[in-house]
């Protein structure tokens, strides 16, 4: 029994025999409410930034991608970012969800994600270049709880600018990236500069020329022939999460995927 | 963390309570002893007349105790069928006696049954119980009730109706047949006979209709139903699954009425199963609790992948049941042994057939009988012609065992493994985005794959004297599954009864304990069957044997003497594909690298005397088996063989006088003397001038009657241990 942590009502999830044995105390969304989340399926998401392609008329998709990667692709930033995945598709009641999470200082909303983020990072170990021993050690690792000597990713959440921060109290991307209980790196600084992205229109996302991020230089060493993985609450054109991969770029990271709760 | 930790420390206290509730609380010794032969009490089960014996559960001052008398006439027995009654008291005149402990390696433990239920003793009445003067509570006049509702059952309506009527609606199933109780009980379906959650619910939901229609407020109806639950419990007799199923109809009545409270099904039932145990801790061994609990829960557990993944109500169906088999599998394997494939596609025929149909319209024409017979009479006619193909097919299958696994009895750490592995594939079959059914049948092959190559790898061998009473059966099982050999198979003789002492379903016991062993020891087939000669203490279980387990070859003495029964029983073996063969002195009958030598008859003599006597070499000591053989067949062996050496003898003919002459056991100087007889058997076997002998010559004397069976496990050419089903 559990309150539901968007519209508080009683819930419970139907028991089944893998959570027989486990003690359950998290913290979750009803049924009710996550039928109205849209899950992107995993086998019909674009090769590239992981957008539901269902919804997407077939003349924009070519090769299994969305023509806006296509577009990335052939533009001056094509292989900064190697991948995009996403879990849900932003919705209506998605950007309820997200508004009050990220502008209404509710924090908990992402702790009901946190199963389902789980399970996101162990398709991404699945699907990486690992050799399927490796992949299988990390993946026995993480379900066990345990913490790996090496990790197969290094974790890097989208900052904030310090004002921001202060006003927020909490940094988002941080957030989610602490659901996956793996080690951070905070590898990225941004600077001052004005305007949220959230605020900004399409031609003026893409055209943002002078990049707010920069490298940390604490943390080259440990970018240094990594894979990373980005963390940021939404993808919506990619600009932002370029612009990280590009900052990244000087640490020379073996490559650079990134995982976004919603796409859209 | 702090609810991990809180959750630990409540799964101590509760463990704590119920461990000291075990211990001390509910802990029962007897307090009766054999000194007390008169008793007063209260009958509390429903007399069982079978044949010439009446059974009852009856409550003395002290404890409840098992009843039972033997009926000297018919009269007698109608004068007791009108007045003994449960509820009402008696005094009793007899002796206590322990129940039977097993006497075979694998058979029912009845003492153990019983005790599980606090029963200690079994009161063998002298005298009819004399009918004492006693005033009813409210429940044994329900339980009264009852009695006189299944009676009416029983007489109102044809078979199998009226049996299926009395289990369906009273809980009670000893008025069926007794082959189609049985058949429904090898091919996995018996829960539909039981009272169970759905006639729960059935009944709330129609006693809910009517109060309300009748105008009746909501939260009164919820009051009236909770006290009409206990009432149906007892009604339908209080079995395990009974009480589960309302008890939790009670809880949730109950926190409808509260209303605060917010309960899954699986904390209902977990609530329930605490409650019942904390009761009772001894529910936990009956069978009936265990698997009433477990396929519950299982259901419960996976009724939303079920759900997801299969849409048809047929399909649904054949999930759950395949889903339940799983989950009742390691408490029905090791009493049934086996597992039918068939019984999937049973329940798929059945439970639709009798939850929505049979069940409504038996309820319909019991009720229908009190207003208008002539109606009740053609609706059990329809019933029981709606029913007279799917019994047709059930009993084809009972009787034809098809896709049937023999697992046997599975050692402890195989049982754990298996559960294990069950419970492993069900996760992984609820992960599995796709149907995935392979995974839920992994557990079925694989688990009997393990059986039959932990049988093929094993270099332990066995002969075992099984207790078949008075008559004889030896199997023999060879070392990596090279051979399994039954020297005989006991018998019964069987004598004419009148019809009023018949026993419903008397005991047989080549199906009883010969079949029984055979499929605990998870043996598919028997190799080889040898008929030492034509009496019917030797043979006589063949019959229960043919067309239940494979017989390769049978092997008889050329002077065989068959009666026309057993040539039909012969024959009817041939059709079934067994070779039969006929062996004489000189023969020898090879097992890969054991050898069973045939040293008599050589001539045709008197029927003892042309048993077959067989001596083989096994874990380094030289056996003989000689049937029925008496002196005059043991000096022929002797001039024969005049240097015969024998370590092991099976004492011929139960240790009749005119077997095992002291000529016969100077020349083979057994070392062991195995005695296979019955428990004061008519014939005064074994003789004691025979005892006598071999003790003189300080034979080691081992008896079926003392020992119970007799187990002797080789490997190599060393005896690794000889075990003894009776515990001294």
């Amino acid at each position: 029994m559990s309150l539901c942590l968007w519209c508080q009502s009683i819930y419970a999830h139907p028991l089944d025999f893998r959570h027989l044995f486990s003690v359950s105390n998290q913290v979750g969304y009803c049924p009710q409410c996550l039928v109205k989340l849209e899950q992107i399926p995993a086998h019909q998401s674009c090769r590239l930034c992981g957008r539901d392609l269902t919804k997407l008329d077939a003349i924009y998709i070519k090769d299994g991608t969305c023509l806006d990667c296509k577009k990335w692709e052939e533009g001056p930033s094509h292989g900064l970012l190697e991948k995009n995945y996403a879990l849900y598709s932003y919705n209506d009641f998605m950007k309820e969800i997200m508004s009050a999470f990220k502008f209404r200082g509710d924090v908990l909303l992402a702790e009901g994600f946190k199963p389902i983020v789980q399970m996101l990072y162990k398709r991404v170990i699945k699907e990486s270049s690992l050799t399927w021993f490796e992949k299988a050690r990390y993946l026995f690792f993480y379900q066990m709880g345990w913490q790996f000597k090496e990790y197969p990713y290094v974790i890097v959440p989208l900052p904030l600018s310090q004002k921001r921060l202060k006003e927020r109290g909490y940094n988002q991307s941080v957030v989610l990236a602490e659901l996956l209980q793996q080690r951070i790196i905070p590898a990225i600084r941004r600077s001052e500069d004005g305007g949220k992205q959230s605020k900004k229109g399409r031609a003026e996302r893409l055209n943002t020329i002078q990049n707010p991020f920069r490298l940390d230089s604490d943390y080259t060493d440990a970018i240094y022939g990594q894979c990373v993985l980005l963390i940021d609450d939404i993808y919506t054109t990619g600009t932002t999460l370029r612009l990280a991969a590009a900052a990244l770029k000087v640490a020379k990271p073996k490559h650079v995927i990134s995982l976004t709760l919603c796409h859209g | 963390m702090r609810s991990t930790h809180s959750l630990f420390i409540w799964c101590l206290v509760v463990g704590a309570v119920f461990g000291m509730n075990m211990l001390w609380v509910t802990q029962q010794e007897t307090k009766l002893s054999p000194k007390n032969t008169l008793f007063q009490g209260k009958i509390i089960s429903i007399p069982g007349f079978d044949g010439n014996v009446v059974s009852f559960q009856y409550k003395t001052e002290d404890e409840v105790v098992v009843v039972r008398y033997t009926l000297l006439s018919n009269s007698e027995k109608r004068i007791l069928q009108k007045n003994l009654h449960a509820g009402n008291s008696y005094r009793i005149i007899g002796q206590l006696e322990k129940p039977n402990s097993p006497t075979n390696f694998h058979s029912f433990n009845y003492r153990q049954y019983l005790n599980h239920e606090h029963i200690y003793w079994i009161l063998t009445a002298e005298k009819p119980p004399h009918p004492l003067p006693s005033s009813l509570t409210p429940v044994e006049r329900i339980m009264q009730w009852r009695e006189k509702q299944i009676y009416r059952i029983q007489n109102t309506f044809p078979e199998p109706i009226d049996g299926l009527m009395s289990a369906l609606i009273f809980g009670d199933q000893s008025h069926m047949p007794v082959e189609l109780q049985k058949a429904y009980q090898t091919l996995g379906i018996v829960h539909i006979l039981a009272v169970s959650g759905l006639h729960v619910v059935l009944l709330l939901a129609m006693v809910n209709f009517i109060c309300l229609r009748l105008g009746m407020i909501r939260e009164h109806v919820l009051f009236l139903l909770l006290l009409f639950i206990p009432i149906y419990v007892i009604l339908t007799g209080a079995e395990a699954s009974v009480i589960r199923a309302g008890l939790t109809g009670m809880f949730v009545l109950g926190y409808t009425l509260i209303k605060k409270v917010h309960l899954t099904s699986i904390d209902l039932i977990s609530i329930v199963f605490l409650v019942m145990v904390f009761y009772d801790p001894e529910f936990l061994f009956q069978m009936g609790f265990q698997l009433s609990f477990l396929a519950t829960s299982a259901i419960l557990l996976s009724a939303h992948t079920i759900h997801k993944k299969a849409f048809s109500y047929l399909e649904q169906l054949l999930w759950l049941s395949v889903i339940c088999e799983l989950a009742t599998f390691s408490i029905l394997i090791p009493s049934f042994y086996q597992f039918s494939f068939i019984s999937f596609f049973m329940n798929m025929l059945f439970v639709p057939l009798m939850t929505n149909i049979i069940l409504p319209l038996s309820i319909m024409t019991y009720t229908v009988s009190y207003i208008y017979s002539p109606l009740s009479f053609v609706l059990s006619q329809f019933m029981s012609s709606l029913l007279k193909y799917p019994h047709r097919i059930l009993l084809y299958f009972y009787y034809h065992p098809h896709f049937v696994l023999t697992y046997g009895s599975l050692t402890p750490v195989m049982l754990f493994c298996m559960v294990l592995l069950i419970y492993v594939c069900l996760c992984l079959w609820e992960h599995r985005l796709k149907r995935g059914e392979y995974l839920l049948l992994i557990p079925f092959i694989f688990m009997y794959t393990m059986v039959v190559l932990s049988g093929t790898w094993s270099s332990q061998g066995q002969v075992v004297f099984l207790d078949v009473g008075q008559g004889d059966s030896v199997l023999i099982q060879l070392p990596h599954h090279r051979g399994t050999i039954l020297i005989d198979t006991g018998g019964i003789v069987p004598y004419k009864t009148e019809a009023w002492k018949k026993k419903k379903d008397p005991f047989k016991v080549g199906r009883d304990v010969v079949l029984h062993e055979l499929r605990a020891s998870g043996i598919h087939q028997i190799d080889m069957l040898i008929l030492t000669h034509s009496d019917y203490d030797h043979i006589g279980g063949v019959k229960d044997l043919i067309g239940q387990i494979p017989i390769r070859k049978l092997i008889i003495s050329p002077w065989f003497n068959p009666s026309t029964a057993d040539i039909k029983m012969l024959k009817q073996a041939y059709r079934q594909g067994t070779k039969i063969q006929k062996v004489q002195k000189g023969d020898t009958i090879n097992f890969s690298t054991y050898a069973f030598h045939v040293l008599s008859p050589a001539t045709n003599q008197d029927s003892n005397n042309n048993s077959i006597v067989l001596q083989t070499n096994l874990g380094g000591l030289n056996w003989l088996f000689t049937g029925d053989l008496e002196e005059e067949g043991e000096n022929q062996l002797t001039k024969n063989y005049p240097r015969l050496s024998i370590d092991v003898l099976k004492v011929g003919h139960h240790g009749s006088r005119s077997s095992t002459s002291e000529q016969f056991l100077n020349v083979i100087k057994p070392k062991y003397a195995m005695i296979s007889v019955g428990k004061n058997n008519r014939y005064g076997h074994p003789n004691q001038e025979v005892l006598q002998r071999l003790s003189s010559l300080h034979v080691k004397i081992m008896r079926t009657d003392q020992l119970g069976a007799i187990r002797w496990s080789f490997k190599n050419d060393q005896i690794t241990r000889v075990d003894f089903a009776v515990q001294q």
